[in-house]
């Protein structure tokens, strides 16, 4: 038995860094690296919910001709702003007739996966993902344990400030911990943020 | 006096061997196109996400143009001149033995279109902008550049591929003392997404997935860039003539325009300065047969 107990506990210390979070996917097209608060105040709302369905069509963007994709995203929990039962999240990048696009540092919406969005409207009102992947986070369903946030699978390369900031980046605070957890911690950065004149 | 636990000592020399075995470390990973049109990667050693095929410029000799207004923060010919750096960066990478990658981007010059495009039966250009006034893209003000690369969905081969660098919100610098956000380290990792790379999770690599102001090392590849652009476009033979001119030709206005006529004719604007087109595919012959002779 002390055998067996020796033998689990050196797996787990061998293996146990290849389990955790890596830091590394947790830091991000090359974009500067925003806190909690930064990701909270630029949004205009965050929810959890799972992607149902998507459509990629050309459209006139950015003064330009581009391919971009819609998910339907059916609402499972709204962390703040308007209840909905579903929304359109518009993403750059998708295929169309044999021509796909990709730009590396958006976040994928793949049908069927669960995530927590924070999403802000473009000027014609359709919901984009705030500040590209640092705006989305995939959950990770676990056998009797809560859901936890993962890393948008292609974080792109965040950029550091000139100046520290004075807390963690929002990747850094919500990779790894549980869904329960990063809504209440969401919606205390809501409150204090709408608190503050 | 205790005897030795050997269940655990036991249990801590299985932890040191281990821990002593090679560790195959993720590196460099290039951007794939999967079924349904996911995009994703391809990464050596090969990760459990890997899937489809990657994207690739089937010709080894891409054109690229700087936008003629380039920026309020840095003129044309200095914009021009990283940018060129930048790509000659990759192409020049130590694939060993004296070998290059078998890819060198071409220099085109300026091109009046400042939109992001693709036309699909008009002509086209992969364009270097500058959004000085305001960033196009709502809630990421945050981004420092993006590179958006167009593909044929089947076979991954990519058609165009422009980079938007943000001179809205972003103070921009190009030497090497009082380094803000530098210009040739945000080119030189968004020349490796316009090759077909993807960020890497090894630190201090250019294609790496973090960078802070003031750091200028992004300007020279890491042996896991060299080891990914070396991949991707492996040392070959001299493919002789090569022609930059991009699929459905150049065009250096915006929109759609007519569909120019297919072949090897480059066309250039007057009055650009830029070589022609004939001067521009023995160009690229000449800079890839160079660097085949340098092996």
């Amino acid at each position: 038995m002390r055998m067996l107990f020796a033998w689990l506990t050196a797996l787990a210390v061998t293996l146990a860094p290849a389990w955790l979070p890596t830091s590394g996917q947790a830091h991000a097209a090359l974009a500067v690296a925003l806190d909690l608060d930064e990701l909270v105040a630029g949004s205009e709302a965050c929810i959890v919910g799972r992607a149902a369905e998507r459509r990629s069509e050309w459209v006139e963007l950015g003064g330009g001709r581009r391919i971009v994709t819609y998910t339907r995203i059916d609402v499972e929990r709204t962390v703040f702003g308007r209840e909905r039962a579903s929304v359109w999240v518009r993403t750059l990048g998708g295929g169309v007739d044999g021509i796909g696009q990709v730009v590396s540092g958006e976040a994928r919406l793949r049908p069927g996966q669960r995530a927590l969005l924070f999403l802000r409207r473009a000027p014609d009102r359709v919901f984009t993902i705030t500040a590209l992947a640092q705006g989305h986070y995939p959950l990770v369903e676990h056998d009797g344990v809560p859901a936890t946030l993962a890393p948008s699978p292609d974080p792109g390369t965040l950029v550091g400030r000139s100046t520290p900031l004075p807390q963690p980046t929002a990747r850094e605070r919500l990779v790894g911990r549980a869904l329960d957890d990063v809504t209440a911690l969401v919606r205390e950065a809501k409150a204090r943020l709408d608190a503050t004149p | 006096m205790r005897r030795p636990d050997h269940a655990l000592l036991a249990g801590a020399a299985l932890a040191a061997t281990v821990l002593a075995l090679p560790r195959t470390a993720r590196a460099y990973c290039r951007t794939s196109v999967c079924e349904a049109s996911y995009t994703a990667t391809l990464c050596a050693p090969p990760s459990p996400d890997d899937c489809g095929v990657p994207l690739f410029w089937a010709k080894p000799c891409p054109g690229f143009w700087v936008q003629r207004d380039a920026s309020t923060q840095v003129d044309w010919p200095t914009v021009d001149a990283i940018a060129a750096a930048a790509f000659a960066t990759w192409a020049n990478a130590d694939c060993g033995n004296g070998m290059h990658p078998l890819v060198a981007p071409v220099d085109m010059g300026p091109v009046s279109c400042s939109a992001r495009e693709y036309n699909q039966s008009g002509g086209n250009a992969s364009v270097i902008v500058f959004r000085d006034v305001e960033w196009p893209y709502t809630g990421q003000g945050s981004t420092l550049a993006l590179t958006t690369v167009t593909f044929n969905l089947d076979s991954g081969e990519i058609y165009d591929a422009d980079l938007e660098v943000n001179g809205a919100n972003i103070e921009i610098t190009t030497g090497s003392v009082g380094v803000k956000y530098d210009l040739a380290s945000i080119l030189t990792h968004e020349a490796g997404h316009f090759l077909g790379l993807a960020h890497s999770p090894v630190a201090g690599a250019t294609m790496a997935i973090e960078y802070f102001p003031g750091d200028t090392s992004l300007r020279t590849l890491s042996t896991d860039d060299a080891a990914g652009i070396c991949a991707a476009y492996p040392p070959g033979p001299d493919p002789g003539a090569c022609d930059p001119t991009p699929r459905h030709g150049f065009k250096d206005d915006c929109g759609p325009g007519d569909p120019p006529d297919e072949g090897c004719a480059v066309e250039r604007t007057p009055g650009t300065g830029g070589p022609g087109g004939a001067a521009l595919v023995a160009l690229a012959a000449t800079v890839l047969a160079a660097r085949r002779r340098s092996r």
